[in-house]
C-alpha cells in the first residue's frame, strides 16, 4: 500500500463519516476533553475535530462555517459547525468543530 | 469556625448572584471546573484586601471582590453582556438595601465596578466575565 499517493487508506476503515448538505464522506472523528482556565475558574469542554480527504474538502467546498453532521454508523454523534481547516499537506485536511446547538 | 464580615459579603453576592434569573450556579471561590449544564455560572473571589485605621477601635477595610461569569452560548458575547447587565442591576439593588449595602451593616460602599471579558471556542464557545469590585467595610480593629 502506498498511504503517501493514496491517504484516502488511513479513512477506508473509520466508522465516521461527515454529511454536508446531501452527500456524505468518511472521515476520522475524535473530540478529547479540554479545561480552560478563564479568569480566576475553569470551564469543561471538549475539542471535536475530524479529518477528511483534502478532494472531499475541495468537492464538498468546506470552508470556515460550513454545518456538517458527524454519523458513526447508522447514529448521529452531532452537528457541528466548521471553524478551523489545517491541512498536512499529505493529502488530508483535519477540520476543527465546535458544535452546532 | 469564626464567621467574618468578609465571609458574610461574599455569602451576601453569592446569594445576590443565585437570585439573578438567568444564573443556574453559584458558588463561593470555585475553583474546579465547570460543566456546560451548570452553565450561566458565577463565581466569588477575595483576591486582595486593605485595611488602614478608623480612629483607635476600628479598621476600615477595602475587600477587591471578583464576580467571574460563564456562559456557554452560540452567541456568547452577547450573553456575557446581557448577564452582566442583569448583575450589575441586582448589585444597584443591594447596594440601596435599606439594612446597608448587601444587607449588611458593617458593609459602606460597594465602588469601582470594572468589567473584562473573555472568550473561548472549542467544542463549546464560552463567554466569561470578570466583574471587579471595591467593598468597603467597617470590623473592629484586627477583625476581618
Amino acid at each position: 500500500m502506498d498511504f503517501a499517493a493514496d491517504s484516502r487508506l488511513f479513512l477506508a476503515d473509520s466508522p465516521h463519516r461527515a454529511v454536508v448538505g446531501f452527500e456524505s464522506v468518511p472521515v476520522l472523528y475524535d473530540a478529547p476533553f479540554r479545561q480552560a482556565e478563564v479568569h480566576e475558574g475553569q470551564v469543561e469542554t471538549s475539542a471535536p475535530a475530524c479529518t477528511m480527504a483534502d478532494s472531499d474538502v475541495a468537492a464538498l467546498v468546506v470552508i470556515h462555517g460550513t454545518r456538517l453532521s458527524i454519523l458513526k454508523g447508522d447514529a448521529l454523534v452531532g452537528d457541528f459547525e466548521v471553524i478551523g481547516k489545517e491541512p498536512d499537506d499529505m493529502g488530508l485536511t483535519r477540520l476543527i468543530l465546535t458544535k452546532d446547538p | 469556625m469564626e464567621e467574618t464580615v468578609e465571609q458574610k459579603i461574599v455569602d451576601a453576592l453569592v446569594a445576590l448572584l443565585q437570585g439573578v434569573d438567568s444564573i443556574v450556579t453559584a458558588t463561593d471561590g470555585r475553583v474546579t471546573p465547570y460543566d456546560v449544564t451548570e452553565m450561566p455560572a458565577a463565581s466569588v473571589f477575595t483576591p486582595k484586601s486593605e485595611s488602614e485605621n478608623a480612629g483607635a477601635l476600628q479598621m476600615d477595610h477595602d475587600l477587591a471582590a471578583s464576580i467571574v461569569l460563564y456562559v456557554a452560548d452560540r452567541t456568547a458575547q452577547r450573553a456575557i453582556r446581557s448577564l452582566t447587565a442583569e448583575v450589575y442591576a441586582a448589585l444597584g439593588a443591594a447596594e440601596n438595601d435599606p439594612s446597608g449595602p448587601l444587607g449588611l451593616p458593617q458593609v459602606i460602599t460597594i465602588n469601582d465596578p470594572a468589567k473584562a471579558v473573555k472568550c473561548i471556542q472549542q467544542g463549546d464557545f464560552i463567554g466569561s466575565a470578570q466583574i471587579a469590585l471595591t467593598i468597603t467595610y467597617r470590623t473592629a480593629r484586627w477583625a476581618i
